[in-house]
């Protein structure tokens, strides 16, 4: 235990000295909707859709659609 | 223990004691749910020879200030004959209802999410129930999360009323996104996908060189795996230039055990114009390597374990640009709805297929010309919050 004190000590203060290096008052910018990664998600299904049933590829970007639109 | 051991270890107890409280604190600032908002929109495809009209309502509603619920509703009205139609049996019109329930949790830095999908069509059922955790770390620096999704479609066939197959899709996702500055935000994302069962489309087939005349060709049925694993990752990230411009791009690779490799990117650029407008222009292209077992005209019965010629299986790519407008505005009783918005998106997309043909075409089998064609995509939304 002795041992391991000063690497839980070193693990805490490294991690709360991670410390907001943007600023809340910072952050105006990032929190104009301009910045959202999809504003419009409801919009945004109706192409995830049409390209998940013509491409092979599918995941890792955004809505899934259910059903098959392989006609 | 020594005494003085003994004093020095009290001593740093209390020393972390106070760094975990000022850590916790540091967790523990509450985050907000997303305000109530419903959006209905008209949605249109038109291209490759089929137009789908897909009307949809989208709500949510907080019930308390960390629990919210949402639903879904599309109707995709398809019509006219997709190349596959024409060459095959498949219907010509059809018509598929999607209907969602989610319910979202809050509770101090993490959102839970718990969302139901239901799909119906007169020959395809898809159920698919998705459960997510999202966190926030390091004062709102950081969000992580963690998703997990299981699907279970049942396959029909509308020329044999007795065709009845099972499909599961088993997904889970991971996610990180980064504030790196006050104007640079990122994402990186990965997903791993499982599915089982009937993978394929009941009313397509493979064109085999007749054995006595190679110029023409016959229709038979397709095998395919009863397995498919793909994994995909993507990184994204949004800049805030300046007054209100932001660019964007985007990365995706993606790889599964039928042999596919595919990639995609996307650029944007999106921005303000005088108080209430918003504009974006958009271009996104992908690019795919063909299946191990895909062809688009075999020379022989049994010239591969697994035959198949559906042209999402071929190699091809496509281009898309995309042009949105959205407008702000009030509505007279703005005690009651905090903002409204409408907002048209155009899409034009481009496919091309490297060795997919045009079996149309009344030409020499194998000698038919590639095939291609281009869509555009309507649509309109009205948004309101309350």
């Amino acid at each position: 235990m002795n041992k391991l004190l000063p690497l839980i000590t070193f693990l805490l203060l490294t991690g709360c000295s991670l410390t907001p290096w943007v600023k809340p008052y910072e952050r105006q910018n990032l929190a104009d909707p301009l910045m959202s990664f999809d504003s419009t998600p409801s919009a945004s299904a109706f192409v995830q859709h049409m390209l998940h049933s013509r491409e092979g590829a599918n995941g890792a970007e955004g809505g899934e659609g259910g059903g098959c639109g392989c006609n | 223990m020594p005494k003085v051991a003994k004093v020095a270890a009290v001593a740093v107890t209390k020393r972390l004691s106070l760094l975990l409280l000022a850590c916790l604190a540091i967790f523990s600032q509450a985050a907000v749910l997303d305000d109530d908002r419903v959006d209905i929109l008209y949605q249109t495809y038109n291209g490759g020879g089929i137009e789908v009209e897909a009307p949809a309502i989208v709500a949510r509603k907080k019930l308390a200030e960390n629990f919210a619920l949402s639903g879904n509703y599309l109707v995709d009205m398809v019509s006219g004959a997709s190349i596959d139609a024409e060459v095959g049996a498949s219907p010509y019109e059809e018509e598929r209802t999607e209907y969602g329930v989610g319910i979202e949790y809050l509770k101090d830095k993490s959102t839970l999410n718990l969302h139901y999908t239901n799909s119906s069509e007169n020959d395809y059922e898809a159920d698919t129930l998705s459960l997510s955790v999202t966190q926030d770390f390091f004062g709102d620096l950081s969000t992580v999360n963690m998703g997990l999704s299981l699907g279970d479609d049942v396959i029909g066939n509308s020329t044999d009323p007795g065709f009845e197959e099972n499909a599961k899709h088993y997904s889970m996702d991971f996610g990180w996104t980064q504030i790196i500055s006050k104007n640079f935000i990122t994402n990186i994302a990965f997903n791993k996908t499982v599915d089982e069962g009937f993978l394929r489309n009941p009313y397509r087939f493979i064109r085999i060189r007749e054995p006595d005349d190679p110029t023409s060709w016959f229709a038979s049925s397709e095998n395919y795996p009863q397995t498919r694993s793909s994994d995909a990752w993507s990184v994204r990230g949004r800049y805030f230039i300046a007054s209100r411009k932001v660019v964007y791009a985007s990365y995706r690779a993606f790889q599964d055990t039928w042999g596919i490799t595919a990639s995609n990117y996307e650029l944007g650029y999106t921005f303000a114009y005088r108080e209430n407008w918003t504009l974006d222009f958009r271009y996104r292209a992908y690019e795919q390597t063909d299946a191990d077992f895909y062809r688009d005209l075999f020379d022989y019965v049994g010239q591969t374990t697994f035959y198949g010629r559906d042209k999402e299986l071929s190699q091809m790519s496509d281009q898309m640009f995309s042009f949105s407008v959205g407008y702000d505005f009030a509505l007279a009783d703005n005690q009651t709805f905090k903002k409204t918005s409408v907002y048209l998106f155009l899409d034009h997309i481009r496919f091309d297929y490297d060795n997919f043909r045009d079996a149309r075409v009344d030409t020499d089998a194998g000698e038919e010309p590639l095939y291609a064609f281009s869509a555009n995509l309507i649509r309109i939304m009205f948004s309101i919050w309350f």
